[in-house]
């Protein structure tokens, strides 16, 4: 096993990547999710019949 | 045994499936992390050096999960649509909706990570081949998906606009699995299929298969977290809506 630093850029760029993108994406969900809570209650939305 | 069968047509309710979607969400995220923690392990520390890649090779355990996701995302979308249009169920277009940034966030990570591997391994980041046109393709259509539906305001036009483009652009899909065999490709073909032995060693292949399932887990608890939000925002007005924020 070769030491992880040994890896190189290219591996851990896309390591970066993945993981930048991933928790943008979590934290975009959890705001959409919380501001979905609070205007619940704020409006007629869909006609659901 | 009638006693004991569950209903699974309740659960095609959104406001049956609101409170659902919660704990399941909560555990499929913990088993996200906790296969991703077993995945990475494998792949950065137990899986030796590739003897032809070297160490590039270790972008695998997300390139490969990432775009099988890419993929898979697309073709569930597309069911819930064709589910949302036969049924008129309006749970089913919601939950499309809510698989379309998932989908477009794996397909941009197998984009990124794909060209990331391909610099060291054939030179180059990007080549116009079959395999990966057809991807960048998966990457608009997803784009196109969500741009029309933020573009129509009637919900249920949106859902039905919506349905159509995603049972339309499905036929991209084969064409992405199958670009390696029909088309003379610099993307290698595939090494992990269904009919045949994989070619890798077997702890290469554990790593890639258990970062696959932490995708997939992820994918489902975001997905669920985010159908919550979008039940909320398009039932805010229903009675059981107002009964649950009471």
């Amino acid at each position: 096993m070769a030491a992880l630093a040994d890896y190189g850029t290219y591996v851990w760029m896309a390591y970066g990547v993945c993981a930048l993108l991933l928790v943008a994406e979590v934290l975009a969900v959890r705001a959409r999710a919380r501001r979905a809570e609070r205007v619940r209650d704020g409006g007629a939305g869909e006609d659901v019949r | 045994m009638a006693g004991t069968s569950i209903n699974w047509f309740r659960y095609a309710s959104p406001a049956s499936f609101f409170s659902l979607a919660g704990p399941l969400a909560r555990a499929f995220g913990i088993a996200a992390a906790l296969l991703a923690l077993a995945g990475l392990w494998i792949g950065l520390v137990v899986a030796p050096t590739d003897a032809q890649q070297g160490e590039a090779y270790r972008i695998i355990f997300i390139h490969v999960p990432a775009a099988w996701m890419s993929m898979f995302i697309y073709v569930v979308m597309a069911f819930w649509c064709a589910m949302s249009l036969v049924f008129n169920a309006r749970l089913a277009a919601m939950t499309a909706q809510a698989l379309a940034p998932s989908g477009a966030v794996f397909t941009v990570i197998a984009l990124v990570t794909g060209s990331l591997w391909g610099k060291p391994t054939w030179g180059t980041y990007w080549a116009w081949d079959a395999r990966m046109t057809s991807e960048l393709i998966l990457l608009f259509l997803y784009f196109g998906f969500m741009a029309l539906r933020n573009a129509i305001d009637d919900p249920r036009r949106a859902d039905r606009a919506c349905a159509v483009l995603a049972l339309v652009g499905a036929v991209n899909v084969p064409v992405i699995y199958f670009s390696v065999k029909w088309w003379n490709t610099l993307h290698q073909g595939a090494s992990v299929s269904l009919t045949t032995a994989p070619r890798m060693a077997a702890i290469m292949l554990a790593g890639m298969l258990v970062m696959t399932l932490a995708a997939w887990s992820y994918s489902i608890a975001v997905t669920l977290v985010r159908l919550r939000a979008i039940i909320n925002e398009r039932e805010r007005g229903a009675p059981w809506r107002r009964a649950v924020a009471q």
